[in-house]
């Protein structure tokens, strides 16, 4: 029997940084025969030069992975504009950036499949958070309408909105380590905490023609937090 | 112009004890006659003497009899004349592990929570029993509806049902004049929560229950005040949805 999760001759545009999330989704891509295209570009006004020079010395990418997650604590009153904007950068423009380049170069395959990596701060409320929030939310906004506007050319895409993730303790995405290693997190999820090898695994549904159908819908992977 | 005078209006209340007493009385005091079902005498008679004015009534009716609830509605419209207004809110709030939910127990919690919901509109809304000028029927929901919880399966499926049901029966129901809505209260201090939650100051059910709910345990004022609202015209183009009062909960 064939395995509905084979992505090989696949070549995937992995869009993010180095961080233990990344890592485990190009390592389980590859391991299921896909080939993996890392891009890094912070500098969204480089992100149209770079990216167009990545497609014309690799060709047309099947997939693209964006994975690209700032978050930060930070109270109201010192969520100055440019920290708004920072966030929002890195979280969402750079996405839409990326898509645009993509689509005007042409290099997204008819058939494609893209994901975003969002949150579940995008569905709850975090406190201190609003930023990263409020730009998910943002993100999983431009899926849903991206997926309509590029459903003629069958590119599908769709949202994996995470909670917990074991790698995100070693990025200090999670400040509150004590309260953590307390099990604060493995109570609050009934499941425990997401393993970033579990992530990755969702990622290659989405990537594979096992889900040619679903497209503009976010996946919630959180161990039962929303619950 | 208050929005919430109801003076003139006739209200069913079903469920007269916790949250349906406290909406019993504040819609009283908002002008309206309530009349009363439930199974028990003593809930009845309870908040039948908290009421005020006339055409205020109490009718026993057991809402597990799915089959006898239309002799009880048309008992009350014969009695006491058009319906402006129905708020469910019965309610069982069973807690029972799944292997031991069974059918016989699945059947009895629906019939309660939901079909007996169900069968009152069904009853309410036949012509010649509502005010045709516009009748508001709320129902009690849950954030179960939405959210999950263990040993809750049957009250979760009832209360998701109650929601589904209340779609579609406002768009059926619009062209009578009719809106349909539920409210989803989070945890609230009434004798159901604290037969099944544990919320005693500073216990970790307690504090377990701030870290979402995190305006606090919500009082039965704090429900009739949301379901005041959606008995009113100042809701008058809200239908088919459901409220959450449920502290910030439902998005945290």
């Amino acid at each position: 029997m064939t395995n509905p999760l084979n992505l090989t001759g696949k070549k995937i545009l992995l869009f993010g940084e180095s961080s233990g999330i990344d890592e485990a989704i190009a390592s389980q891509l590859n391991e299921l025969g896909a080939s993996v295209v890392p891009f890094e570009q912070k500098d969204i006004n480089l992100v149209e030069s770079d990216l167009k020079q990545l497609a014309k010395d690799k060709g047309t990418f099947d997939g693209f992975v964006f994975t690209l997650m700032h978050s930060d604590f930070r109270p109201l009153q010192f969520v100055k504009p440019e920290l708004v904007a920072e966030i929002l950068n890195d979280n969402y423009l750079l996405f839409v950036e990326g898509m645009r380049v993509l689509r005007k170069s042409k290099a997204l395959k008819n058939g494609a499949s893209v994901v975003a990596l969002s949150s579940i701060s995008s569905i709850r409320a975090m406190k201190a958070k609003m930023a990263f929030c409020s730009a998910k939310a943002a993100l999983d906004a431009a899926v849903r309408c991206l997926a309509i506007e590029l459903a003629d050319k069958s590119i599908r895409i769709n949202s994996i909105q995470k909670g917990v993730v074991d790698a995100d303790f070693a990025k200090g995405h999670i400040k509150d380590v004590v309260s953590i290693n307390d099990g604060a997190a493995e109570k609050a999820a009934p499941l425990g905490v997401t393993k970033a090898e579990e992530v990755a695994n969702t990622v290659a549904f989405l990537l594979s023609d096992a889900t040619r159908t679903i497209t503009g819908t976010s996946i919630v992977i959180d161990g039962g937090y929303t619950l | 112009m208050n929005g919430t005078d109801f003076t003139g209006k006739r209200f069913i209340v079903s469920g007269a004890g916790g949250i349906g007493a406290e909406t019993a009385k504040l819609l009283n005091g908002f002008g309206a006659s309530i009349i009363l079902l439930d199974i028990s005498e003593d809930n009845l008679n309870n908040t039948l003497d908290a009421l005020s004015g006339e055409g205020n009534k109490a009718y026993n009716c057991d809402f597990s009899d799915i089959d006898g609830i239309e002799t009880v509605i048309k008992q009350i419209v014969a009695e006491n004349g058009l319906i402006d207004g129905f708020i469910h809110c019965v309610g069982i709030g069973a807690v029972r592990p799944l292997k031991m939910s069974k059918y016989d127990f699945m059947l009895k919690v629906m019939n309660i929570n939901f079909f007996s919901f169900v069968e009152i509109v069904r009853c309410l809304s036949a012509k010649g029993r509502y005010n045709p000028e516009g009748m508001n029927v709320v129902g009690i929901s849950a954030l179960g509806a939405y959210l999950g919880n263990t040993t809750k399966t049957a009250y979760c499926a009832s209360k998701g049902a109650m929601n589904a049901a209340v779609r579609c029966m406002a768009k059926e129901l619009a062209h009578k004049n009719i809106r349909v809505n539920t409210v989803a209260p989070g945890v609230t201090d009434t004798p159901m929560a604290r037969a099944t939650e544990d919320y005693g100051s500073y216990s970790d059910g307690y504090k377990m229950i701030l870290a979402r709910q995190y305006l606090g345990i919500c009082q039965p004022i704090d429900i009739a005040n949301a379901i005041a609202f959606l008995l009113s015209d100042m809701s008058k183009m809200i239908t088919g949805t459901c409220l959450p009062v449920d502290g910030g909960k439902l998005t945290s």
